[in-house]
């Protein structure tokens, strides 16, 4: 119900303003929006010191493997910026690992065939313990020494076991997301990479 | 004139180049560029966060309000008489500041320095369990400004390290970023309290020497001219005292319980201290 108003709007907005190429930016940063604001208001508050793995990483190793450079790279840049700037972490570590993630990938199925769905929540899981590393690696520096805490390891070994389970609906909805993007914006030919 | 190759190559270092500034300007938080960033962030996701937070924070209203009245009648009862004996000791209190007054007056010592605050509620917090922070539905147009405290009836809570029109972020004394300048209120033992990212925190530089038992409680020295003196932080929980070293391992519990903040309250003119005056 409320995904078609959605839908409805997008289309009265898109009819009234915009080409179909600024409507589409609009519509994936609409969904970075959603979920930035999950991530940091509902999903907090359920599992206590624990935390839910980072939602924008699913979206960047879509974006990398199925979506145009052009597409991906600028919305995963603001979403970066964004999630740098609402967060207490030191500015750069979400810009670096969805970028690092996004080019990654994206270079990683040229040559190994990665495309299937099949491989996607391992590559979730692999995105996701990047991102750790990435922290852990920018907390141990500013320490000054290496940090290795008994938290640490319960939230990583956490955070892939709810990748495992989430990732494999995570991707048929994306699908479902990118489609109707297509659909309603059709103006701009999809090239897939 | 360049191959695909050498792009690819010219490209990727020019992302490591710019990723390594971007990274610094970790430590340089006081360009000009971090606090507008942070302040169009919050503009745009701030009220979202604040809706969404408002939608989740009535369901949980509705919930325990309304559902779990099965198990109120009891703890009425038990709460009444808590207040019966909590009466008592008021009186107690009141006549032990009655005491306090009449001496201070005698000394002509001028007392507490009230403070302007303002109360705000929690609307969004950090994504990561790594970092701590929160963010705030009062900003600039309600006096709020970078480096103001942040605080509950029960201890404080963190400083504000960003803010736009309406909303603020606020980095918690838990965070492994932040560090309070604090005393051991029983025997003036002085050390820095620095989060770990957890529900404790450590208490560095205490002297060895320094007379520390646990069960402590630990409030704020107002050196770090950020939070006002004698402010609560937490009770020390652990002591490791090593042979070598000439400080103490001192691991604290703040009062406060982080993961059920709902709202807060900013002290909007803490006292300033001028560190050239020493």
């Amino acid at each position: 119900m409320c995904v078609t108003q959605i839908l409805d709007f997008c289309e009265v907005v898109k009819v009234q303003f915009g080409s179909d190429e600024s409507m589409q930016y609009l519509f994936y940063l609409l969904l970075c929006l959603i979920l930035i604001v999950l991530q940091t208001t509902i999903l907090p508050n359920s599992f206590g010191s624990l935390r839910f793995y980072d939602l924008i990483i699913p979206v960047a190793i879509y974006f990398s493997l199925y979506r145009p450079f052009r597409e991906g790279f600028p919305v995963l840049l603001l979403a970066a910026l964004a999630m740098d700037m609402i967060s207490g972490a030191p500015a750069g570590i979400y810009l670096t690992t969805y970028i690092w993630l996004f080019l990654a990938f994206r270079q990683t199925w040229r040559f190994f065939d990665v495309k299937h769905s099949y491989f996607y929540p391992v590559l979730v899981v692999i995105g996701v313990l990047f991102q750790l590393l990435i922290f852990w690696v920018v907390i141990s520096i500013h320490a000054g020494h290496v940090v290795f805490t008994e938290d640490g390891i319960r939230l990583v070994f956490f955070q892939v076991f709810l990748v495992v389970i989430t990732a494999p609906f995570i991707f048929p909805f994306l699908q479902m997301f990118f489609g109707a993007a297509d659909r309603l914006f059709p103006g701009r030919a999809i090239d897939n990479g | 004139m360049f191959s695909r190759k050498t792009m690819v190559i010219a490209g990727l270092v020019l992302i490591v180049v710019v990723n390594g500034i971007v990274f610094s300007y970790n430590y340089m938080r006081k360009s000009s560029f971090y606090p507008a960033a942070v302040e169009t962030a919050l503009f745009f996701i701030g009220p979202f966060q604040e809706g969404v937070s408002r939608s989740t924070g009535f369901a949980e209203k509705v919930w325990t309000r309304y559902f779990s009245l099965v198990s109120t009648a009891k703890e009425n009862e038990v709460l009444r008489r808590k207040l019966a004996e909590t009466e008592y000791t008021v009186h107690m209190y009141r006549e032990e500041m009655m005491l306090n007054a009449r001496m201070a007056s005698f000394f002509e010592f001028s007392g507490d320095v009230a403070y302007e605050t303002v109360v705000a509620d929690v609307v969004g917090r950090d994504p990561s369990a790594w970092f701590q922070s929160l963010v705030i539905n009062k900003g600039k147009a309600h006096g709020v400004r970078i480096g103001q405290p942040v605080m509950v009836p029960e201890g404080i809570v963190g400083q504000v390290i960003g803010v736009s029109g309406r909303y603020a972020k606020v980095l918690l004394i838990i965070d492994r970023n932040n560090a309070v300048d604090a005393l051991v209120q029983r025997t003036r033992a002085r050390g820095i309290v620095r989060g770990l990212s957890s529900n404790v925190c450590h208490f560095e530089f205490a002297l060895h020497k320094a007379d520390i038992t646990t069960g402590d409680i630990v409030i704020t020295s107002g050196f770090d001219g950020v939070y006002p003196k004698g402010l609560r932080v937490g009770r020390v929980s652990q002591i490791i005292r090593r042979s070598a070293g000439i400080f103490q391992d001192i691991e604290i519990t703040p009062f406060v319980d982080f993961s059920r903040l709902e709202e807060v309250i900013v002290i909007l003119n803490p006292p300033v201290i001028d560190i050239m005056d020493d």
